[in-house]
């Protein structure tokens, strides 16, 4: 008997389910008459700006989609060597998305893992190696590798771009395995204003306001938006004490303010972000089992980025641009309360504060030498400084030079090519390069080939460098890197280090680099049409990917304590390699039926792991026996699902005014880590089985300034408690928005 | 908070891709073991194969509550065993040669160097009980100020702790060689540190309780089989 067929077996079934769901759902509606006489959209008798565009979903392919995150400037997707992919902000509003997760988790090759907090993978690397930017600059505040996605509101994004491979030569530290840039609206109509009321299970809401208003010309605007994002969160595991996922409310707010836009020689734009969240849990402190104490978090993050672009000569530009971000947060632990006390009366047992200030300040210039020629140079200086009770000294600061040079070189049609380098420099880890060339060759109008290799590098975190914390339960101590020398010999004089594992002088941490390369062809085909009904086009992308990430840093032993405990600090040890192959299929259909489909298959293994598994040293628990692992066995890196697949469906039927959106995620079996003692996953009983997300929403126009939207995420009702806690079962929502 | 990964530890070599034929030459070294303890012994050839055993459930000071911290505390006891005997020896006898390890929590002592007046070491090989036909000649450490013949801590020595499950789990295909108080050899492969050996312990299992499979060499050679 496989073990496994069950499981599948009930996949298989869901998935013919869902199939059926998915055809009844699209076929099922009509198309309305206005559709079906013509073909083409009903654009006539409609008062001001409809709240669904009027056949939105062809407009979405029609339109040359214009990009900025890979090269720094405006290009068109199809024309652009680096494997980017676009999600529009009307795609983001007709799946009633909140935050950056569900947007992301949806799309090809993306996967949402969680560790404090929803993070990206991208082709198998850890979301520690994506860069988040918001506008083109980088959040900061990333807890324990991860920046939680669900820090990120959606309301007001123009649009999401996302760069696939390094990007370091442009970016610098963690762009790594790419970079996602989350663009918000600038300020466009002469007075407009939105408000959206969405709710869900979990008592979760989120009330949206936007607002903006430009001169005539649009050369001076304004824009505003601000929400509350609130949850009473869910427990799917009541016997044990606090929530799986503990309620919460946020705000976001925000802003732009532009000037000079068109054509005048100067422009400035001005953007500010806001978030505040408060979060309350119980929690039982170690050791003491009797009481349940109450557990306050609060988290705050301001950015303000100023930008003035003035053009010297028509072939020159230069932007100045600063950026300054804050990040803090405050967990405070209060002794019970009896219902006979006042709140206030109760006792603050503990407060850890966490604090990260990033100030940025750059010069970028953009030349055009000729007209086959795009010069973009720039230069610029970060200052970080964190506080935290776990970093050496209660606080540090660090400073970084960088420079980068980029070149496009327009060959006419058929090739295009970009080279990049970048040069930063680090008050701790010191100088490094990332270069990276790009090219695209299309030998054909609908056909088009596209090769990268590039570097990208992740820098030490803080905790990696200046990390200075003793378990007061297990005993052990971890050092960061910069102090642990110091640190160590301090313990060794007050007589706790019985003895070394490691020389600990020239302790000294690189970066994590890598080398990646992606290489892939794009074909659009043009399906006949019936009359005078135009044929579907189609849109075909394969692309095949290596990433090799080398001097992964990782915590291990560098000396024994007299309690027998070690004290860790870190090194650069590690080798990882992913690969794969990502297909994507859109299918834009008369109609109004736009279809997107993909599959990625991930490979992914530490090559240390091989070594020793090739050596004959891992083994792993038979029965009564020890057996030695083989490399079929290994089930590589944890987390990383050898599966991946997502279709999508979304019609839009312009004369009823419905926009109707089916959306379904496969994630395969992955392995979630060790459970017999050898530390990599292979046996059965470590890994997840694959499971099926489907989410759905339908939106309906009344009149023209109402959309009401219903639908629903999971609604499979996937649920497994003690080893996907993030997934909180099927979750209905409702929403109304008004648009003037 | 922190995530730790530890290490390979060494980079002791193992035959590689012996597996197979040795277990099959461990089959006919048993099944001649037990031809011959059947025959009632032979005295011309006198090399007797050291017989497995499994000694289950040794108290290794077991948790009786929490400290102030909030750490796990037992009596701070350590139980002495003698692999001779395949018996647990009265602590009294601490100070004698009667006991060869001795346990508390997951630290394990020879009786040998600072740890007690027997001739006893250790060392820790990468391959499995089966294949380790012959106690090593030389390799073995000795108990002392700067740390125990069997290296202390996650993935140093003979176990993996899990801080997500809050496990303890021997690391498959660690052998401790022990040269026990009299200068004699055994071999030990630790099954559990959980009472009753339980297939998937977590975190509600009682720890502290060794399960080890041994086979000591009475004749006072290296050779088990």
């Amino acid at each position: 008997m496989n073990p496994s067929a069950g499981p599948s077996r009930i996949h298989r079934r869901h998935f013919v389910a869902l199939l059926a769901f998915v055809v009844a759902v699209v076929a099922g509606i009509r198309t309305p008459p206005a559709m079906a006489q013509d073909g083409r959209p009903d654009s006539s008798g409609t008062p001001g700006r409809a709240p669904v565009e009027q056949d939105d979903i062809a407009m979405e392919a029609a339109l040359p989609a214009i990009v900025v995150t890979a090269t720094r400037a405006g290009r068109d997707i199809k024309s652009l060597p680096v494997p980017t992919s676009l999600i529009a902000g009307d795609v983001v509003s007709r799946q009633a998305s909140l935050r950056l997760t569900d947007v992301l988790q949806r799309h090809p090759g993306l996967q949402v893992v969680y560790d404090h907090g929803a993070g990206i993978q991208i082709q198998g690397l850890a979301s520690d190696y994506t860069l988040i930017l918001v506008d083109g600059e980088p959040l900061i505040g990333r807890v324990a590798g991860t920046l939680d996605l669900d820090r990120v509101s959606v309301a007001a994004i123009d649009r999401i771009e996302i760069v696939r491979g390094p990007s370091s030569s442009l970016y610098g530290s963690e762009a790594l395995a790419g970079v996602v840039n989350v663009i918000t609206k600038a300020p466009e109509s002469r007075w407009s204003a939105r408000v959206r009321s969405q709710y869900e299970t979990h008592q979760t809401s989120d009330v949206a306001i936007e607002a903006e208003t430009a001169s005539e010309d649009g050369s001076v605007g304004a824009r505003v938006y601000g929400t509350r994002y609130a949850s009473a969160g869910y427990d799917l595991s009541p016997l044990v004490v606090g929530m799986t996922s503990p309620g919460f409310v946020d705000y976001t707010g925000g802003g732009k303010v532009r000037f000079g836009a068109g054509t005048s020689r100067t422009r400035g734009e001005l953007s500010i972000r806001a978030n505040v969240q408060d979060q309350t849990d119980d929690v039982l402190l170690s050791g003491d089992d009797s009481e349940v104490y109450e557990q306050f978090g609060r988290r705050k993050e301001i950015s303000v980025a100023p930008e003035l672009t003035h053009r010297l000569t028509p072939e020159a530009t230069a932007v100045l641009s600063l950026y300054g971000s804050t990040f803090d947060t405050r967990t405070d632990t209060r002794s019970p309360t009896t219902t006979q006390e006042a709140a206030s009366s109760s006792e603050l047992v503990s407060r850890a504060l966490f604090e990260q200030r990033y100030a940025k300040a750059e010069l970028l210039a953009r030349l055009i030498p000729s007209t086959m020629h795009l010069v973009t140079a720039s230069a610029g200086f970060v200052h970080e400084h964190v506080e935290a009770d776990r970093i050496a000294g209660g606080s540090r600061s660090s400073r970084l030079g960088y420079a980068f040079v980029q070149h496009e070189w327009l060959s006419g049609d058929a090739l295009d090519v970009i080279s990049s380098v970048r040069l930063d420099h680090h008050s701790e880890y010191g100088t490094h390069v990332s270069p990276r060339v790009a090219a695209l060759v299309s030998p054909g109008r609908d056909m088009r080939v596209r090769a990268a290799l590039g570097s990208g590098f992740k820098a030490p975190t803080f905790q990696q460098l200046y990390l200075d914390f003793t378990n007061p339960a297990a005993g052990y101590s971890v050092f960061g890197s910069a102090d642990a020398a110091g640190a160590i010999r301090m313990l060794d004089e007050a007589g706790i280090i019985q003895t070394y594992l490691q020389d600990i002088e020239n302790v000294e941490l690189a970066p994590e680099t890598s080398w990646s390369l992606n290489a892939g062809i794009e074909k659009d085909l043009q399906l006949a049409g019936s009359g005078r009904r135009p044929g579907a086009q189609i849109g075909l992308r394969v692309n095949f990917f290596r990433n090799h990430v080398s001097n992964l840093i990782e915590a291990a032993p560098v000396a024994l304590k007299t309690n027998g405990q070690s004290v860790f600090t870190y090194y650069n040890l590690n080798k990882i390699v992913t690969q794969g192959i990502e297909f994507e299929s859109t299918i834009l259909a008369p109609g109004g039926l736009h279809v997107t489909a993909s599959y990625t298959y991930l490979d992914s293994f530490d090559c240390e792991v091989v070594d020793e598994i090739k050596s004959g040293n891992v083994f792993r628990r038979e029965g009564l026996r020890d057996v030695r692992v083989t490399r079929s066995e290994y089930g590589g890196l944890a987390n990383r699902s050898r599966h991946m697949a997502t279709l999508g469906l979304a019609r839009t039927f312009a004369g009823a005014g419905t926009t109707a959106d089916v959306h379904v995620t496969y994630r395969g079996r992955y392995g979630f880590g060790d459970l017999n003692g050898n530390l990599i996953v292979d046996d059965d009983s470590e890994y997840v089985d694959g499971y099926f997300l489907l989410d759905a929403t339908v939106s309906q126009n009344l009149g023209s300034h109402l959309v009401l939207r219903g639908g629903g995420r999971n609604l499979l009702d996937h649920s497994d408690p003690t080893r996907i806690p993030s997934l909180s079962g099927r979750r209905l929502l409702v929403a109304l928005e008004l648009i003037i | 908070m922190i995530r730790i990964h530890s290490l390979f530890p060494g980079s002791r070599k193992a035959p590689t891709g012996q597996f197979f034929l040795n277990a099959v030459a461990w089959c006919i070294a048993l099944s001649a073991a037990i031809a011959l303890t059947g025959c009632d012994g032979g005295s011309g050839d006198d090399f007797q194969p050291a017989p497995s055993v499994t000694a289950s459930d040794i108290a290794a000071d077991p948790i009786t509550g929490v400290d102030s911290l909030g750490r796990p505390v037992g009596a701070n006891e350590y139980t002495f065993f003698s692999l001779r005997q395949n018996a647990v020896v009265p602590r009294a006898d601490s100070a004698t040669t009667n006991w060869d390890i001795a346990l508390k929590a997951t630290t394990i002592l020879v009786n040998g160097g600072t740890s007690g007046p027997g001739n006893g070491g250790a060392q820790v090989l990468t391959t499995t009980f089966e294949d380790v036909t012959e106690a090593p000649e030389t390799g073995y450490d000795v108990d002392s100020a700067s740390g125990f013949a069997i290296p202390t801590g996650s993935g140093n020595g003979w176990y993996n702790y899990n801080p997500a499950t809050m496990v303890v789990s021997p690391i498959p295909g660690r052998i401790i060689i022990v040269r026990c108080a009299d200068g004699s050899f055994a071999k030990i492969r630790i099954v559990s540190y959980y009472r009753g050996a339980p297939a998937s312990p977590n975190n509600t299992s009682e720890s502290r309780y060794y399960t080890i499979e041994f086979a000591h060499q009475s004749d006072g050679s290296r050779q088990f089989e």
